[in-house]
């Protein structure tokens, strides 16, 4: 938002891809602002690493553009395009030390010596790797591999620089700080970065912008705010911050709320100013730490069901509770306290604001 | 510790071992022996090794042999590796049947192929000599290049030339940057093994080699049928210490290569 | 920067403005492949119809009489000592050669590389040369009848050289490097924590051995088996050196009708049977193992 003054730096335009007969992208447009830290979100086999390499020149779309400064890149080979890539298996030529590695596009170019030198000390500076410069990639540690890729790529300040799960084969400790260190040095840098993951935490932590990707199509893009907040699907509520997805029928829309009924009991949601009518069947997310549990129902506005047990993961506790028309929903609290035991039967409520309603545009 | 050394696989392996060098070492001892047969011991003597050198005869299927080797190792290393390349690439139809066809000539016993030679050359009235030689050569190098790099192919990520292409290489110097220097070893093996197999070779050598060319198999072969002299033993000396600084040569590059993600 | 930004975006345009031409790469081996081995392939099946003519000639004339002949008595005969020579130098070949790689794939990194160096050096130093050691060591005032004489083992010296043992030493000598290097790869591959497991589950170590070693290294010891059967039917020079001219194996007798007897279209038979029993065997290795290469051919 801050940035509306921007401008766009890529553009795609109904890219659509198929292998094999099999569709990949079915229509993919989106563009992207000069500056900013854009990330394709979605689970494997969805399309976003090919989105990459078709930015990249590395898989050329059946259909479709790709407009680079506001330039047809169709057709132009990838080195031909001021783009580079952050593969996922970093891609450092092995025969090759860390500073060949990250010379190489400047040697190409024909870069003086020393200009090159200086570079490229520069480059390895910026990612705190000055001592391996004459080491082998074989000797460099997972992590260490990740830095010299990521200086190799930038060495010839690409306009929009493409990173592929750089993260993914890393241990999650040292994914925590490689996230912080690549946000750092995209802001410092101001290079527009285009990330892809399957991680939403990665996703909300680093990006100014999410693109969530579904079966190659573009399921929501928005500030990570936008969507963690007012996810327009199932799919985006449960992908982004795995949010608990309930059906029930409109009773009454009054004051920007909505009541809901079902077989559960009742439930209230906001209208984001939708177009409602009583009696439309609707779809509400909640996410489970802004459910309110206790033994007794609250003014008629809650749901019942039975606690399932509980589980303890990353610093937060589970408990599944299973309603009475089957839905499992999961609630979420900090600590491991928790008083309720498996088997008893409890009512869930939960703020208006805290439930938004998904998937109405797919609802026939 | 010092009980594991007299383990059974250790006396197996080092008694197999033995047996598999006591002809080689009989052989090198006899080439170093005064007297003409190799029967008994009558002094030491280098008199064979001069007697080589001056049997013009035997020294030119030497040099024929080792051009010979060099030549079809050159045409195969460029065809096999190119082959494997392209093939790599490639997703005709008929890829699987020209892999068979292309790999066949190791595959089936060396008579086939050296009658099946002989045949066809005859039938395209090729005059028999070096063409022939070289051609058959060539035919059995083949594979052992092809296969060797299609093998190291496999083991190179594919992104790595992407990569260089995405850092401003155009396809060619990509390819002259990254893949070569990759497949190097492997085509060096290949060219190695496709040397040692094309110096050895009798059986389809004898069938196309024609009158009056002779290479150094072919004159030991009919020199073991008529008589030998201990000369042979002696090239054989010579033969074995190139072998042995070939194969350190090759294991030498083989590390160097060796590196993999 | 592209500087082709007026180019318009036809769907596939890169695709099939054809940036990559690297299958252009095959078109040597192609070419190659389809002169000369095709080509011969299909003019000794040609040939191999053909009639015979006096002289060294022969007339295209589709005949099977060329498959015919080799019912001969004589051929037949060939054929079975062929056949059970390549047995015998096979079997000896896994019995000597299994435990050897099973036993080399075992070694620490350091000894693997040592062995392979030694396995390495015979095998690529001549195999004449090697036979020629053999022809010494046998030989009836050789080193070997010498070295029983003088220790007393025999009386008189052994008439090795130029009989059956002595071909059968030659033909598993030059191919046992083959079988070891074959069975060596497979057990160099072989994930030892699965034999760890059975017997964690309760098996012997003969039975561990049996399902899961024995099991796992079956390709290559298959492999090996190829690679020493194949080369075997048609080494004919190792028969004619160390067995005189005793044993006529097929080998022999394609060279003898290829070369003396002036005879094409019945070496070009012999060939195609030959052929076609190899053939035979690749295929059941495929179907056996699922693979199409050979393991270990490539040291």
């Amino acid at each position: 938002m801050e940035k509306e003054d921007a401008g766009v730096i890529l553009e795609l335009r109904d890219i659509t891809k198929s292998y094999d007969n099999v569709s990949v992208l079915k229509g993919i447009t989106l563009s992207v602002r000069e500056g900013d830290f854009v990330t394709l979100l979605g689970s494997s086999g969805c399309g976003k690493t090919t989105i990459l390499r078709i930015i990249a020149g590395l898989t050329e779309p059946d259909g479709g553009q790709v407009l680079l400064e506001g330039r047809d890149m169709c057709g132009s080979p990838p080195e031909k395009r001021n783009v580079n890539t952050v593969f996922q298996s970093y891609a450092l030529f092995p025969h090759m030390t860390v500073f060949q590695n990250v010379a190489y596009a400047l040697k190409i170019r024909g870069v003086d010596k020393r200009e090159i030198e200086r570079r490229v000390m520069d480059s390895l500076a910026m990612v705190q790797m000055e001592g391996s410069a004459k080491k082998t990639p074989a000797m460099l540690s997972g992590g260490q591999r990740q830095r010299i890729a990521i200086a190799r790529s930038l060495i010839n300040r690409p306009k929009v620089l493409l990173l592929d799960e750089p993260l993914g084969a890393l241990d999650l400790q040292l994914r925590r700080q490689m996230q912080y260190e690549l946000k750092k040095l995209q802001k410092n840098l101001g290079t527009t970065f285009i990330y892809v993951t399957h991680d939403q935490e990665e996703a909300i932590n680093m990006s100014d912008r999410i693109v969530l990707l579904r079966d190659g199509r573009i399921e929501q893009q928005g500030t990570p705010n936008e969507i963690y907040d007012r996810p327009r699907t199932s799919y985006a509520a449960q992908f982004v911050g795995s949010a608990n997805v309930l059906h029930g029928d409109a009773v009454r829309i009054e004051d920007g709320r909505v009541l809901l009924r079902s077989m559960n009991g009742t439930m209230l949601a906001r209208t984001d100013a939708l177009p409602l009518r009583e009696g439309d069947a609707l779809t509400l997310a909640v996410r489970g730490e802004n459910i309110g549990i206790g033994r007794e129902p609250k003014e008629g506005t809650c749901v019942r069901g039975v606690v399932e047990g509980n589980t303890f993961a990353g610093g937060m506790l589970r408990i599944p509770v299973r309603l009475e028309d089957g839905t499992e929903v999961v609630i979420t609290r900090q600590g491991i306290h928790f008083d309720f035991a498996a088997g008893e039967t409890v009512y869930l409520d939960w703020p208006p604001e805290a439930a938004v309603l998904v998937d109405r545009e797919a609802k026939p | 510790m010092k009980k594991r050394r007299f383990s059974f696989p250790a006396l197996y392996l080092a008694l197999v071992t033995l047996i598999t060098y006591l002809p080689i070492a009989v052989v090198v001892i006899f080439s170093f022996n005064e007297a003409k047969l190799p029967v008994a011991w009558k002094g030491f003597s280098l008199r064979w090794y001069e007697t080589l050198l001056r049997d013009t005869a035997l020294m030119e299927a030497l040099r024929n042999s080792i051009l010979l080797g060099l030549a079809s190792c050159a045409f195969a290393a460029v065809i096999g590796t190119l082959g494997a390349i392209g093939m790599a690439r490639v997703h005709f139809k008929s890829k699987g049947m020209m892999e068979y066809l292309s790999t066949l000539p190791i595959m089936l016993p060396e008579i086939i192929l050296g009658m099946v030679f002989m045949a066809f050359f005859s039938l395209l009235r090729l005059p028999f000599g070096w063409p022939t030689l070289i051609i058959a050569h060539t035919s059995f190098c083949i594979p052992y290049v092809y296969l060797m790099v299609k093998a190291r192919l496999v083991g190179i990520d594919k992104s790595i030339e992407e990569a260089a292409r995405d850092l401003g290489a155009s396809p060619a110097r990509a390819f002259f940057d990254i893949t070569l220097p990759l497949i190097l070893p492997a085509v060096a093996s290949g060219c190695i093994l496709s040397f040692a197999m094309s110096f050895d070779d009798v059986v389809i050598s004898i069938f196309v080699t024609g009158a009056t060319l002779s290479t150094l198999p072919i004159k030991v072969y009919t020199q073991m049928r008529t008589g030998v002299t201990p000369e042979i033993n002696a090239l054989c000396t010579i033969l074995l210490t190139a072998v042995i600084a070939a194969m350190l040569l090759s294991s030498a590059l083989r590390r160097r290569g060796g590196h993999r993600e | 920067m592209s500087g082709n930004a007026a180019v318009p975006a036809l769907p596939g345009a890169g695709k099939r403005g054809g940036r990559d031409r690297r299958w252009l790469c095959v078109v040597p081996l192609y070419v190659f492949t389809l002169l000369f081995v095709l080509g011969p392939a299909l003019y000794m099946v040609a040939i191999s119809f053909a009639k015979n003519t006096a002289g060294t000639g022969f007339r295209w004339a589709f005949t099977l009489d060329n498959f015919a002949k080799m019912r001969d008595g004589v051929y037949v005969n060939c054929f079975r000592e062929s056949f059970r020579l390549a047995l015998s130098t096979t079997a000896l070949n896994v019995l000597i050669g299994y435990p050897y790689g099973y036993f080399m794939g075992r070694l620490g990194a350091r000894w693997k590389r040592i062995m392979m160096f030694l396995i390495m050096v015979p095998f690529l130093t001549s195999s004449l040369i090697r036979l020629y050691g053999w022809l010494i060591l046998l030989q009836a005032k050789g080193v070997l009848n010498k070295l029983l004489l003088a220790l007393g083992v025999i009386d008189e010296p052994l008439k090795i050289l130029y009989s059956y043992p002595a071909v059968l030493i030659g033909m598993v000598y030059a191919l046992l490097p083959f079988m070891i290097l074959a069975v060596y790869t497979s057990v160099e591959k072989m994930d030892w924590t699965l034999v760890e497991a059975a017997r964690d589950l309760g098996a012997t170590r003969a039975k561990a051995f049996a399902t899961i070693t024995l099991r796992l290294t079956l390709p290559g010891l298959m492999s090996g088996v190829i690679l020493t059967f194949v080369p075997s039917m048609g080494l004919f020079f190792i028969a004619d050196l160390l067995g005189g001219n005793k044993i006529v194996l097929v080998g022999s007798l394609i060279q003898d009708q290829m070369t003396r007897g002036a005879n094409q279209p019945f070496a070009a038979a012999l060939a195609l049977v030959l052929a076609l029993m190899t053939t035979l065997m690749l295929w059941l290795y495929r179907k056996v193992t699922h693979t199409s290469e050979l393991e270990g051919m490539l040291l």
